[in-house]
């Protein structure tokens, strides 16, 4: 079977003996990836960075992906999520993964940056919204409010007319819920 | 087509060294055509003269003939044989048949680029070796007309005179641009699909530092080396070993790039020194020193022009999504690639952008301006403003900043 026609949990367990096989699968899911952390963080230069981890962490959790629990697309959605908010919390994009894997500083192109915002622009905004279909409306507004616009739980709370807390049970909810529907990394 | 080629190359290098080489499934290489005659005369002159070293169909990118009455007045427009100029300066590659010369090129929208390549006759261009162009052999020149390539463009400066620094990682011994492949010598492990077969590859750095200049110096091998640069233009071109540090990058500007260059000098004693591929600080160093560089007053553009009015109009758009069409009439001439106007759009409820673009093409005053954002989801209220925009010396990409033109505003149901 040729790779580029390969399924997505062939190529992740071929990736370990064929690094191409890799390659194939970073291939198919770049630009979603892209866009969708893109449209996140808002910084094609930090989308790049959290790319970056982001794939390197799906290399090393590569046994763990089941295609009977969801999508390839869905699985790297959910490590992307995870990466981006350990950046927030930490001020900064981990470096675990690609430490592990011993790889070298990007030197990117301002030809690429110009390349990452155009995806961005043109799929960023679809592709998150497809990811957030999976929730019911409710939390869907309220993780939509906290995690791609960083509005605080009070801030979102006078808006949807309820508790703080409420707003937080709703975030967890739907959060664990993505989580459980995306099979993100363990 | 990749994003970020310089992450699924490093992806791929990395994954690869936690492979044992016992283990590591071998792939097809690509196959090795050297051309027969090459070992039978000298040089490729000889070559050449001979007939031996064919002339083959000019590289493009996309088939069939450019349209260049459409391009000369988008994006970074276009170039014609009578706006380009081959330099003398010729640089030998032992890994090659032929040396490696700059061609620079004026566009017409007020840019200026400069290109690396092999020199046959008086052409710049690239051989058909090392699996690209299907190891014909031929000789490729590199097309004179259309648009140039988005690498080695800068704004010229304001006496029209080309400051230029360009870098290119991993650039094949067959110089050609639509095949980047990877040396083994270089990168040592690598999947066999991505090498290029049986040759080595190069970083290259090039430009033109402008008649003032009177040396480069730069390190190779652990060894400094100084050239002088050529010309009345003051070109280089250093083409050296690929380093696996660098890994595909490419960089454009108006000062030299890359990690090996290290000083250039001046007439007059300036010397400018480089760290790391950037300048130390120091003010007479951040631009060519000899260059003349005036930004266009964008506020006293503005406060001539007359007001204009800016519409919002709203539709359904693919995906169930909404779409936001922004149209306003020119208030200032966009005549060539150095202004433009900037569109940013704004989430409802935040000041966050949500997407930014610009204009990309001539404008007369007065004319009917339109930009599309699609795939709007979010109910409510978008609002966003119109700027005038000055390109920094780096072509990719405007700068968002630049005097307000106006603000408009847009509500999704």
């Amino acid at each position: 079977m040729a790779l580029e026609s390969a399924p997505d949990d062939r190529l992740l367990k071929w990736s370990s003996s064929t690094p191409e096989a890799f390659a194939v699968f970073y291939r198919r899911h770049e630009r979603v990836v892209v866009a969708f952390l893109g449209r996140l963080s808002r910084d094609p230069e930090l989308t790049v960075d959290l790319t970056a981890e982001t794939f390197a962490r799906a290399y090393r959790a590569r046994a763990k992906f089941d295609p009977e629990r969801g999508s390839a697309r869905g699985w790297l959605l959910g490590i992307a999520r995870h990466v981006l908010a350990a950046s927030r919390e930490e001020g900064r994009v981990e470096t675990e993964a690609r430490e592990q894997l011993k790889m070298q500083t990007l030197r990117i192109s301002t030809e690429t940056l110009s390349s990452v915002e155009r995806a961005v622009i043109e799929d960023g905004e679809m592709v998150v919204e497809e990811w957030l279909n999976a929730l019911p409306d409710s939390e869907r507004d309220a993780v939509r409010r906290r995690v791609l616009e960083d509005a605080s739980y009070e801030q979102i709370a006078t808006e949807l007319a309820c508790s703080q807390a409420v707003v937080r049970q709703r975030v967890s909810r739907g959060l664990s819920r993505l989580r459980r529907t995306v099979m993100e990394e363990q | 087509m990749t994003l970020i080629p310089e992450l699924e190359q490093e992806l791929t290098r990395a994954i690869t060294e936690t492979i044992p080489a016992r283990g590591r499934s071998r792939l097809r290489r690509l196959p090795v055509m050297v051309p027969v005659a090459a070992t039978l005369a000298g040089t490729a002159a000889a070559l050449a003269a001979t007939g031996v070293i064919q002339l083959g169909s000019p590289e493009r990118e996309s088939s069939g003939r450019p349209n260049v009455a459409a391009e000369a007045e988008t994006g970074l427009g276009t170039i014609s044989p009578a706006n380009s100029e081959l330099l003398s300066l010729r640089v030998k590659d032992s890994g090659s048949l032929l040396p490696w010369g700059l061609r620079i090129s004026r566009t017409s929208r007020g840019l200026g680029c400069v290109r690396a390549g092999l020199v046959l006759n008086g052409r710049l261009g690239a051989l058909g070796v090392d699996g690209d162009f299907a190891n014909d052999g031929f000789f490729h020149p590199f097309p004179t007309d259309g648009t140039p390539r988005l690498i080695g463009c800068v704004p010229l400066d304001s006496r029209g005179e080309l400051f230029i620094s360009a870098s290119e990682a991993d650039v094949p011994t067959s110089a050609s641009a639509l095949h980047r492949c990877t040396g083994a010598g270089a990168h040592g492990k690598v999947p066999p699909s991505a090498l290029c077969a049986g040759a080595n590859t190069r970083d290259i750095y090039y430009g033109l530092l402008g008649p003032r200049a009177t040396s480069l110096t730069y390190s190779s091998g652990g060894t400094a080396h100084t050239i002088v640069p050529q010309g009345p233009h003051g070109a280089y071109l250093l083409v050296l070993p690929a380093d696996p540090r660098d890994l595909n990058g490419v960089g454009t500007g108006l000062i030299p790039t890359g990690r090996p260059i290290t000083e250039v000098t001046y007439r007059g004693g300036l010397v400018c020194r480089f760290a790391g591929g950037h300048p130390e600080p120091r003010s007479d160093c951040s631009t060519p020193p000899g260059s003349t560089y005036t930004q266009p007053s964008l506020k006293r553009l503005l406060a001539t022009a007359p007001p204009t009015g800016i519409t919002a109009a709203v539709s359904h758009g693919r995906h169930s999504a909404w779409s936001v069409t922004v149209s306003f009439e020119a208030p200032v001439a966009i005549p060539n690639a150095l202004t433009a106007y900037s569109i940013e759009l704004h989430n409802p409820g935040t000041p966050r952008s949500w997407g930014a673009t610009s204009t990309e093409t001539n404008l007369r005053r007065g004319q009917r301006v339109s930009i599309s954002f699609s795939n709007l989801t979010r109910p409510g209220i978008y609002t966003g403003l119109v700027r005038l925009t000055s390109r920094p010396s780096n072509v990719v990409g405007l700068g968002l900043t630049g005097p307000v033109v106006g603000r408009f505003s847009a509500r999704i149901p």
